[in-house]
Parts: C-alpha cells; sequence; structure tokens
C-alpha cells in the first residue's frame, strides 16, 4: 500500500553504493599487512565475533528504523528517534534505581515499560503540537534531540554521575544493578542478544498490525494527503497522535535495549553511533515496509562492522558515512527520475532533428529592445 | 493569413511554415506500447495532414492519452515510427517533439501555478534569456498572446485563473514555441460551454492558418462540430478513419464502445418524498469571496436535483455544504433519514470536481475501491480488517466499474483519465444509500460510461436516494433532473421543476440576467 522506492530500485542502491565503497577501499591499504578486504571479512560475516558485531550494530538501527518506518508509514517524519532513545534509556535508569532489589525478569521488563513510556512522553509535545496546531513534527522532534542531549548530560554529569569512573570524553552513570542485563544465546560461536530478537518480533507485529487492523488503514489514508483525508470523512487525527507517540516508544525502547544489551549503564555514548538517524536511512531503503527494515538494519549494521573495522586499521571510516548518505539519496530518487535517466540514455542515439525549424514567435530579445 | 494574427514585424506568423494542407504532417506508423503486461497500443497507424482537425475518439482506456503522449515524448513507443513531414524521427523528450513542432496541451495543462502567465510562458524554454527584467517578461507576453489572439493577462498568477484561461496560456506556449502540431487532450472537459466555444473559435483558425490539430474528446456533438476527419480507437487498435462527412453520431457512438447505447428515459414517474436535507439561510465563507450567501434549499428522496449554474459560483462549496466537509458559517443546515434527523455525513457519497481529490493516486486500486467502507463493517470487525472480504469487496466493486481487465494492486494514479473517474464514481454510489452529491459525474468518461453512469443515477434516485447532480453540462442537467436550482454569485437565482424546464430561461438565471 506504501508506495516506496521499487524493490529493483533498492537493490540497485545497495550495489551502487558497494560499488563506490569497492573503489574506496580498494585505495586503502592495510598497515597491519594482508588485505583490506581479509579484514573487513574477518570483522563482519567470517568470524563468529564479526558476526556478533554486525548483529549488535543492527539492533539499535532496527528499532530505530521502525520507529522512523510507522510515522512515515502514516506521511510523516520523525526525526527526533535519538532524543527519544536518550530519554526512554534514562526513563529506564530511573526505574532500575528505584528498583534495584528486584530480581531480573521483573526488572528487565519494567525497564522496558519505563523505556517504552519515556520516548512516548517525548513524543507527546511535538504530537500535540502537530495534531492540534499543525506544526511541522519533523522541526518539533528534531529540536527535541538537543535537549535531550542536553538532559543526557547533565544527569550522567551531575546527579547521576559515577565518581568512580573516568569515562574519558564519556560521561557515565551510577552503574545499574547487577540482575539488569538480557539473555544472550550463542549458537556455534555467534552471539544473538534477546533484544535483536525482540526486535525482529516487533516488526512482525508491526507488520501484521498495519496489514490487518482498522488502524493500518486510517494509516495509509493519512498518508495519501489531506485533501483526501477531508473528502472520505474518516478521522485521522487520533491516528496520527497514536501513531507519533507508538513511534516515539519504540525508539524508547530502542535506547532501553542498547543499555541492556550492550553499554550494561547509562552514558553520553548512548548516541555515538548515530544509530537514531541510521535507522532513517534504513527505513527509506525498506520502502517503509516494516518487515523490509530487517534486512535493511542488518545490512546498515554490516556497513557500521566495516566502519569500524576500517577504523581499527587506522583507514578511515568515514566511508560508512559516505555510504550511508550515498544509499539514501539512490533508494530515496522519486518515481520520476529512473524514467528520465531511461530516457536520457536511449536518446543518445538520437541525430539531431533535422526538420526545418519553423519560425518562431518573437523573442523576448526582439521585444525587449 | 488570419487578421487575428497582425504581422507586426518583430517575427513572422508560424502558420506560414506550416506543411502545405492536405499533405501528412505527422505519421504515426505501427505504435505497440506496453505498460507491464498490458498493451495499450497494438501497432496503431495515424496520420494527421496540415491544416486538419482530426479527432481521436475511443473508450476509456483506449489508449488515446498514450498514443499522443507518444507524439509529443513524454513516452516512448515500444515499436512504430512516427514521421514528422514526410521525415522519420525519434521523439525522446518533448523538447525534441517541441522542435519538430509538436505540442501538447493536456488536460491538466501542466503550468506552474504560483508563476504568472508571463513566467509560465517563458519559463523552460532555450529561447529565454537567463537575464531578463519583469517589464520586458510581461510585455513579450502580452505581445505573444495578442499575437495568436488569446487573451489572458501576462501579469496574473496562473493560480488564480479559470480553466478557460489556464488552457490558452498552454495553448500560447505551445504556439509561441513554434508548434504546427498542437494536440490536445480532453480540452473541452474542465471548460464552460462559453469557454468551448472560444476554444473552437480559435482551433478553427489554427487550422486555417495551416496547424494540424490533434483533438480527443468524448463529446460526440463537439467532435461532429470541430472535426475533419475522425478516428476511432478500441482495445489499443485502430478501427477506423473516416471523415466527418461519412460520421454519423449513433454510429460513431457504437464503433467507440462496440455496443449500442441506449438513451435516458425522459419520461419518468415522479415521486416525491420526505426530505432528506433541509438548508435555511445556510452562508459559507467569505462574502467578498463570492461563497454561498443564505442557501434555502429542501432535497427530497426519489428525487434528481439538478443545480446549474457557470463554474465558480459557489458549486464547490455547496457540494461540500451539503456533504457536510465544510461548516456553515450561518443558518442551519439539517440532515434527515426517514424524517429522522441523522448525523449530516451518515450514507452520503460525493463525486468530487476532480478525481484527484477522491482518490489516493499512489496507492492501489485496491485500496482506494474501499476506501469509504474500510471503517465499517463488514469490511472491520472490531479493530481488525478482514483481508479476505476487502479483496472480494475491492474486487467486485472494480468489475462493475467496468474495469474488469485490470490488476487490482496497481497504483491509482497509473489509471487513464476516465477510467479513475468510473472508479470513484461507482465508489460513491455505493457510499450514497442516503444522499448523493454528484459533480460533473460523467466528466471525462465516455459514451457508454456516461449512460451507465446516467442509468445508476436514476437507478439511485428510484431507490429513493437523493440525487444532487452539480454540472455545467446543461443538457446533462435537464435531461436527469426532476427539479433545478440556479447558482449564481453564490445565490440560489431561481428554481424549475421537470415540466417547467426551459433552456433560455435556465441560460438568463445562469447569467445572472433573471
Ligand atoms: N503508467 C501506466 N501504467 C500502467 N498502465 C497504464 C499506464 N498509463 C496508461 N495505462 C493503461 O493503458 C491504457 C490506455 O490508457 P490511456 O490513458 O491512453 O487511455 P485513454 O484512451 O486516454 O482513456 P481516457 O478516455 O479514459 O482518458 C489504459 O488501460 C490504462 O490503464
Ligand atoms: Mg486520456
Amino acid at each position: 500500500m506504501t508506495a516506496g522506492p521499487s524493490p529493483i530500485r533498492r537493490v540497485i542502491a545497495v550495489l551502487a553504493a558497494a560499488l563506490v565503497a569497492v573503489v574506496f577501499i580498494s585505495m586503502q591499504s592495510s598497515p597491519l599487512g594482508g588485505s583490506v578486504w581479509e579484514q573487513i571479512w574477518l570483522s563482519t560475516f567470517g568470524t563468529g565475533l564479526g558476526t556478533t558485531s554486525v548483529l549488535q550494530l543492527a539492533m539499535p538501527i532496527l528499532f530505530a528504523g521502525l520507529a522512523a518506518a510507522v510515522c512515515q508509514r502514516t506521511g510523516m517524519w520523525n526525526i527526533g528517534i535519538p532524543g527519544q532513545m536518550i530519554m526512554g534509556a534514562w526513563t529506564a535508569t530511573w526505574v532500575a534505581y528505584h528498583l534495584s532489589g528486584v530480581p531480573q525478569a521483573p526488572l528487565v521488563l519494567a525497564m522496558m515499560a519505563a523505556g517504552v513510556i519515556g520516548g512516548g512522553l517525548w513524543m507527546l509535545l511535538p504530537a500535540l503540537a502537530r495534531v492540534y496546531l499543525g506544526v511541522s513534527e519533523i522541526i518539533g522532534t528534531l529540536l527535541l534531540n538537543f535537549v535531550a542531549i542536553q538532559w543526557l548530560i547533565y544527569w550522567t554529569g551531575g546527579p547521576w554521575a559515577n565518581t568512580n569512573q573516568n569515562g574519558g570524553g564519556t560521561l557515565i552513570a551510577k552503574p545499574l544493578p547487577a540482575q539488569a542485563t538480557l539473555p544472550q544465546f550463542t549458537i556455534g560461536s555467534t552471539t544473538i542478544g534477546l533484544a535483536l530478537l525482540i526486535g525482529v518480533a516487533l516488526a512482525v507485529v508491526l507488520a501484521a498490525v498495519y496489514r490487518y487492523t482498522q488502524f493500518g488503514y486510517r494509516s495509509a489514508l493519512a498518508e495519501s494527503g489531506d485533501e483526501l483525508v477531508r473528502y472520505a470523512g474518516i478521522s485521522v487525527w487520533r491516528t496520527r497522535l497514536v501513531t507519533l507517540v507508538l513511534s516515539g516508544g519504540i525508539a524508547g525502547l530502542g535506547g532501553v535495549l542498547l543499555v541492556l544489551d550492550q553499554l550494561h549503564v547509562l552514558s553520553t555514548s548512548l548516541t555515538a553511533d548515530n544509530s537514531g538517524y541510521v535507522g532513517i536511512v534504513a527505513a527509506a531503503l525498506a520502502g517503509n515496509a516494516l518487515l523490509g527494515v530487517v534486512p535493511s538494519a542488518l545490512l546498515f549494521g554490516f556497513l557500521a562492522a566495516i566502519g569500524s573495522a576500517l577504523q581499527i586499521m587506522d583507514v578511515s571510516g568515514e566511508i560508512v558515512t559516505l555510504l550511508t548518505g550515498l544509499v539514501l539519496i539512490i533508494a530515496c530518487i522519486n518515481v520520476g527520475k529512473p524514467r528520465f535517466l531511461a530516457r536520457r540514455s536511449s536518446a543518445r542515439g538520437t541525430s539531431p532533428p533535422s526538420a526545418p525549424a519553423p519560425e518562431p514567435a518573437p523573442t523576448l530579445d526582439e521585444v525587449a529592445k | 493569413m488570419s487578421p487575428a494574427t497582425p504581422d507586426n514585424g518583430v517575427g513572422t506568423v508560424p502558420g506560414g511554415a506550416s506543411s502545405p494542407p492536405g499533405t501528412a504532417a505527422l505519421e504515426l506508423t505501427g505504435i505497440v506500447k506496453s505498460f507491464g503486461s498490458q498493451r495499450a497500443l497494438d501497432g496503431v497507424n495515424f496520420e494527421l495532414r496540415g491544416g486538419e482537425v482530426h479527432t481521436l475518439l475511443g473508450e476509456n482506456g483506449a489508449g488515446k492519452t498514450t498514443l499522443m503522449n507518444i507524439a509529443s515524448g513524454m513516452l516512448r513507443a515500444d515499436a512504430g515510427s512516427i514521421a514528422v513531414d514526410g521525415k522519420k524521427v525519434s521523439i525522446p523528450t518533448p523538447a525534441v517533439a517541441m522542435s519538430y513542432g509538436i505540442g501538447m496541451v493536456h488536460q491538466h495543462y501542466r503550468l506552474v501555478e504560483r508563476l504568472t502567465v508571463a513566467e509560465n510562458l517563458a519559463i523552460g524554454w532555450h529561447e529565454t534569456p537567463r537575464v531578463v527584467s519583469r517589464g520586458a517578461l510581461v510585455d513579450w507576453a502580452a505581445e505573444v498572446c495578442d499575437r495568436y489572439g488569446l487573451q489572458v493577462e501576462p501579469r496574473a498568477a496562473v493560480d488564480t485563473l479559470s480553466a478557460g484561461e489556464r488552457q490558452r496560456v498552454a495553448i500560447v506556449r505551445a504556439l509561441s514555441r513554434g508548434a504546427r502540431i498542437l494536440i490536445l487532450d480532453e480540452p473541452t472537459a474542465l471548460l464552460t460551454p462559453h469557454e468551448a466555444d472560444a476554444l473552437f473559435e480559435n482551433v478553427r483558425r489554427m487550422a486555417g492558418e495551416g496547424h494540424g490539430v490533434v483533438f480527443i474528446s468524448h463529446k460526440l456533438r463537439e467532435v461532429m462540430e470541430i472535426s475533419d476527419r475522425i478516428s476511432v480507437l478500441r482495445g489499443g487498435q485502430l478501427v477506423a478513419t473516416l471523415a466527418r462527412a461519412d460520421a454519423e453520431v449513433r454510429e460513431l457512438a457504437r464503433m467507440t464502445v462496440a455496443t449500442d447505447v441506449p438513451d435516458v428515459p425522459v419520461e419518468r414517474a415522479s415521486k416525491s418524498g420526505r426530505p432528506i436535507l433541509v438548508a435555511t439561510g445556510a452562508s459559507v465563507g467569505d462574502h467578498d469571496e463570492g461563497r454561498l450567501h443564505e442557501i434555502d434549499l429542501e432535497i427530497r428522496e426519489h428525487e434528481v436535483l439538478g443545480v446549474a449554474g457557470v463554474s465558480g459560483n459557489g458549486q464547490v462549496q455547496l457540494a461540500e455544504l451539503l456533504t457536510g466537509t465544510c461548516e456553515h458559517d450561518s443558518g442551519t443546515v439539517t440532515q434527515f433519514e426517514g424524517g429522522e434527523a441523522v448525523n449530516p455525513t451518515k450514507g452520503v457519497g460525493h463525486i468530487p470536481e476532480h478525481h484527484s481529490q477522491g482518490l489516493a493516486l499512489a496507492a492501489s486500486l485496491e485500496f482506494n475501491a474501499v476506501l469509504r467502507s474500510i471503517t465499517k463493517p463488514p469490511l472491520r470487525r472490531g479493530l481488525v480488517i478482514s483481508r479476505r472480504r476487502l479483496r472480494t469487496a475491492a474486487r467486485e466493486l472494480v468489475d462493475r466499474a467496468g474495469l474488469k481487465k485490470l490488476q487490482v494492486q496497481r497504483p491509482a494514479g497509473t489509471l487513464s483519465g476516465g477510467q479513475m473517474q468510473r472508479l470513484l464514481v461507482h465508489r460513491e454510489l455505493d457510499a450514497g444509500s442516503r444522499l448523493l452529491v454528484a459533480v460533473h459525474p460523467t466528466r471525462g468518461l465516455d459514451v457508454a460510461a456516461t449512460n451507465h453512469v446516467q442509468m445508476e443515477l436514476l437507478a439511485a434516485r428510484d431507490r429513493g436516494v437523493a440525487v444532487v447532480l452539480i454540472s455545467e453540462d446543461l443538457d446533462e442537467v435537464l435531461e436527469m433532473s426532476d427539479r433545478i436550482v440556479v447558482l449564481y454569485e453564490g445565490r440560489i437565482a431561481g428554481e424549475l421543476a421537470r415540466p417547467e424546464f426551459d433552456r433560455n430561461r435556465l441560460g438568463l438565471l445562469m447569467g445572472g440576467a433573471a
């Protein structure tokens, strides 16, 4: 129902980006000896450790991608995913500090719930502004990112600061209760976090909701534009409000899971990997198909792993940022473009017009004289 | 040379460069075009001579627009060849088409809404200098409009213009760039009868100057009036090309749609029912803008109420008022069902002025088909939508709209103009179980579909639905209505019951002269 880029174009996007990557990476040489390609292979799918890191990097991108896609499915943008991740993680941390004696399962569930609530509430202000005042949600959500980052710095550097630890440039909060972790499953030498599986399950549930419920159809209607909505006489303001808050909640959950699964403490490195923004690109690449976000997030996890591998080798990891941008541009080229490109290429063989050009009407120059 | 295009020495009249009358100016041979698995054109031959008006006739989806898009460089054919003045050419883009003197005026004109007329004339043309003063631009535009005898204020922003004026801008733009072959795709669909007459006069003059004109229309009466030759397309194939002298309306209709088209019954039992909607002193919008002033209107079951009037006299606002999609500022509007007051949006169908207003063009046919019923049982049960029922309901509606061959997963935006209108009309016929407000319901429909929709509207009336028919087509209003009100400058200027219908009197009321 969503008019995203066609699957063919998505594949082209990835291939084109890969081509650029090949060119750039081939120009690098590895200081560790051996080829750059070998290093990349070893640090991604070539080893269990590499695979584990790809999956870990993909996890927050998956949640961010789902948060972005949900909004897009109603014709809106959520640019505030990093902020919502922070607020989700913050709220969960607050809960954990107060429930330190509670056993693992209830504590983790309470933290996850708190994360959803924190992210969702953080979205409430831009959501209400959008629905009641018509203020663009793009601006509202984006601005709140900066507020959230300051909030995180304040708490990790102030009231919750961990005075026993020097994190270098990173501010780190007091440790969480030891039982605040999520299980990991090991298959061979690869480890899969429960968090990633939760993300996949969420994608499945959301896909079903959008396909089989009234809410999904109202969203599709909202995506089709205000004029049609007004004409159809079906009210969608509630759909928009719920969508925005849901999107914030998903992002918040992503933030908590990042803490529970990988960081194990609230710190300013929460948004260091830019997963909140990369998720938007991942959603675009998936054409906002909710199940499509899963492979798309894995792809970006893979790219991120390449990036860190290159960095370790002292080769510029910026290539990954470049690739991400490139994929976004190619994936988002609008529907009219490929036809234009096709036309251009087939026009090459055309001889210039040979028919006698008819006498034109007076030209501007002539009249201007 | 026509006196309407004075030669003042600044340039020569393009008519002088046209191909001699009678020879083929544009020749399309064996044109084939498929969209995915669907073949839209299947080896079509078409020839346009200099100085002739050649009408392209065909049912909705026959391939008329596609064929002309190929001639004007909007689309590329899969096979076949194009010749201009006997020379084989390749036309990959509209700019190349223009360089061969082929200009197309699309149904929605493709103008930049926010720019002025002068800017629209100059934009995107290689001969426009990179730097030009506003004054020079306006002078030039005025001169060009004058040259072709098509008057439009060059300083006016396009979004303030009427459909007829926009069309003139589009035509002048094509002519000023040297078009000798002008393709007009359903040019009269959005025009008032008066504007259409002016267009015909211009078309005749252009033909007189040696231009070739391709004219696409579903209105057989005007086809007979304007054409020199008529070609009929059906299912992507050319059925016949005949001279006007050999053509006859009934025969043309049969050739176009391959069936006989029955007449709409003239005699109808009138059965006036209970009121469905009562408006007293209802006003909408800013008074200066000529919206609606103090409308008193009663709409009843079992009745087709025709609303006649020149467009822009409050038709759009009236439709929105009646369908409950806009608020009225004063007065009252009460809606009834079986004598009881009801929620104003209950059982209301609304065919809006443009099909794009009622369709999600990027979404599938299926989604569009169920757009109005999706949030209600039986498609919805609780919070869940039944996919199976949705699919059946959508397929059933699409078939009923005469679009049997089309896949329901296609985006609605890829339908032909008439196919979109069919889908929309049939969906709203279903939605309007109590009140159906139809604005130009047969706009863009072929003869058979027009007839079918008119029959459906009458059938709805016989079921007890109150039908409000808002149209500029006086013939249609006279033929269909049980009662007619005339809208003039946002007021109801008069009301006639079927026995007292009188074309002259209506004409006067529509002009504000009574
Ligand atoms: N972009 C597209 N993708 C798929 N099918 C298309 C596309 N454009 C047109 N078609 C199909 O090709 C056929 C011919 O369409 P076309 O627009 O030429 O019809 P038409 O004769 O102009 O009809 P109308 O009288 O309704 O304007 C239709 O069946 C239409 O659905
Ligand atoms: Mg058409």
